[in-house]
């Protein structure tokens, strides 16, 4: 094995000073009314410490993510250099390939959005929101989805930076600072646009835009929604959590899934509870986001339209 | 043979098997590794700590004026699409209410400068306990385990249609 195991830059920490400078620039460019942000100090320190955390959890799996990288590399099918271009250009189109799929993953089967949905749990957007990272992403097992890619024959090291680029991209993103970018831009890559829609709790919005860098594989699979300017984006969960506290930011999906295995009368009820979609339930009481859809679907085409429906009171 | 990894802005370093010699270095080697690393989780609460002051001192969350009942019903009806209400109690505060839908209770409180709803069986919504001025509801639900509404203390005696609640 002569390819560099681990990397010799870490795109992520690199960017860790932009990161700051960038979330005190939103915040000072909107208190002087300068762009749109809206900053709540508890929601604010939440996504922080939930990023710090993530720091610290990732260091206990990373061992592990590691071996298992470089072991697989020493079976790799192709022998490919880090010093071609082509070798850069395709570790980005694969890696972003991959993201795509892990991100829908972790959307719409519950063991995985468990490990996922700490990241959408604030009801804000911005740069802060961006940093409010997994703790339980490692122990989900959601990075075996890269090895392959060793299996082909990426240095371990050529895909970490990689997946590192692809981060440090998607923190830009959230933000509401910016509008929309130049229409090629949109068409071709994830936008604040293209993702504030994957944050929003508008039924419309559910399930979309799952892209890294690249909004073409929403595009290609079925799964972009583009941003209205007449449905504002509501950002959050469905059921959103009653306070800030970030242990329950981290873990309330877990619990959640742990309490139904516990009601759980057979085999398939607790496979349903566990890689069902979330919010599935064996008698249908709850609703999934495929029902949320379809209920906002139907709630558009009746007629007359009843856009309150408490107006019957 | 020692060989250096650098991985997530942290120096590691691996040693072949056999080479005793290096043992001292590989211990100071951790320890400096150590130390590095504490001091780097310091330094990044400290830049928590700083951002956090900022937001509190600059004051940008949305606005959140008192609700009134078109307010309440436009919350409620984008949570409980389709679900008429027959009721609806304000909190006196302006941050939360309640209202009822059958045998439903349905619960928006606010968090932060956002709100948050629930749903619980308006039997046990009567319930409520009151501490100080404010009603306690408990829900079976690990992600809002409670909520609390400034109701007026009478509120359950104003339910329409029902005579012994």
């Amino acid at each position: 094995m002569t390819a560099p195991s681990a990397p010799a830059i870490d795109p992520v920490t690199l960017a860790v000073p932009f990161f700051i400078l960038a979330i005190v620039l939103e915040i000072l460019l909107a208190r002087m009314g300068k762009v749109k942000a809206v900053y709540e100090a508890k929601d604010t320190a939440a996504s922080l410490l939930m990023g710090f955390g993530s720091g610290i959890a990732g260091l206990l799996t990373g061992g592990v993510v590691f071996a298992a990288s470089v072991w697989i590399y020493k079976y790799h099918l192709f022998d490919i250099p880090m010093s071609a271009a082509w070798a850069w250009l395709a570790i980005f189109l694969l890696e972003d390939f991959t993201y795509y799929w892990f991100h829908r993953l972790s959307h719409e089967r519950r063991f995985w959005w468990a490990a996922h949905v700490n990241h959408h749990t604030s009801q804000h957007y911005n740069l802060a929101t961006a940093l409010r990272q997994t703790w339980t992403g490692g122990a989900a097992g959601t990075w075996a989805l890269w090895l392959p890619l060793s299996l082909l024959g990426f240095p371990p090291a050529m895909i970490a930076i990689q997946k590192g680029v692809s981060l440090v991209y998607q923190f830009w993103i959230h933000t509401e600072a910016v509008r929309r970018m130049p229409v090629w831009v949109e068409a071709l890559f994830n936008t604040p646009s293209h993702h504030r829609v994957h944050h929003a709790r508008n039924p419309r919005y559910l399930d979309s835009n799952y892209a890294g860098i690249l909004i073409i594989w929403d595009r290609m699979f079925g799964t972009f929604v583009p941003e209205l300017d007449e449905e504002p984006c509501r950002y959050g969960i469905v059921k959103n959590l009653g306070d800030f506290n970030i242990f329950r930011v981290a873990f309330h999906e877990w619990v959640g899934i742990f309490s139904d295995l516990l009601t759980a009368r057979s085999l398939r009820e607790a496979f349903g509870y566990l890689f069902g979609a979330p919010g599935w339930s064996p008698d249908g009481s709850r609703q999934t986001s495929t029902i949320l859809k379809a209920q906002w679907a139907d709630m558009q085409t009746a007629e007359p339209v009843k856009t309150d429906p408490a107006a019957a009171s | 043979m020692a060989k250096d990894i650098v991985t997530s802005g942290l120096r590691w370093v691996t040693l072949d098997a056999g080479h005793g010699a290096v043992e001292g270095r590989q211990k100071s080697g951790a320890a400096s590794v150590t130390l590095k690393y504490i001091i780097t989780q310091l330094v990044t609460l400290s830049i928590v700590g700083g951002i956090m002051g900022l937001v509190a001192w600059v004051k940008i969350p949305r606005a959140t004026p008192p609700l009134d009942e078109a307010e309440v019903k436009r919350r409620l009806a984008e949570d409980f699409p389709q679900t008429p209400l027959d009721q609806i109690w304000l909190a006196l505060d302006g941050a939360g209410a309640l209202a009822k839908s059958g045998d439903l209770a349905l619960l928006l409180f606010r968090m932060g400068d956002s709100y948050v709803s629930r749903s619980m069986a308006w039997s046990n919504a009567v319930q409520a306990e009151a501490i100080k001025g404010r009603f306690w509801f408990r829900f079976n639900d690990f992600s809002a385990p409670n909520a609390s509404l400034a109701l007026a203390p009478n509120w359950t005696l104003a339910v329409k249609g029902e005579t012994n609640v």
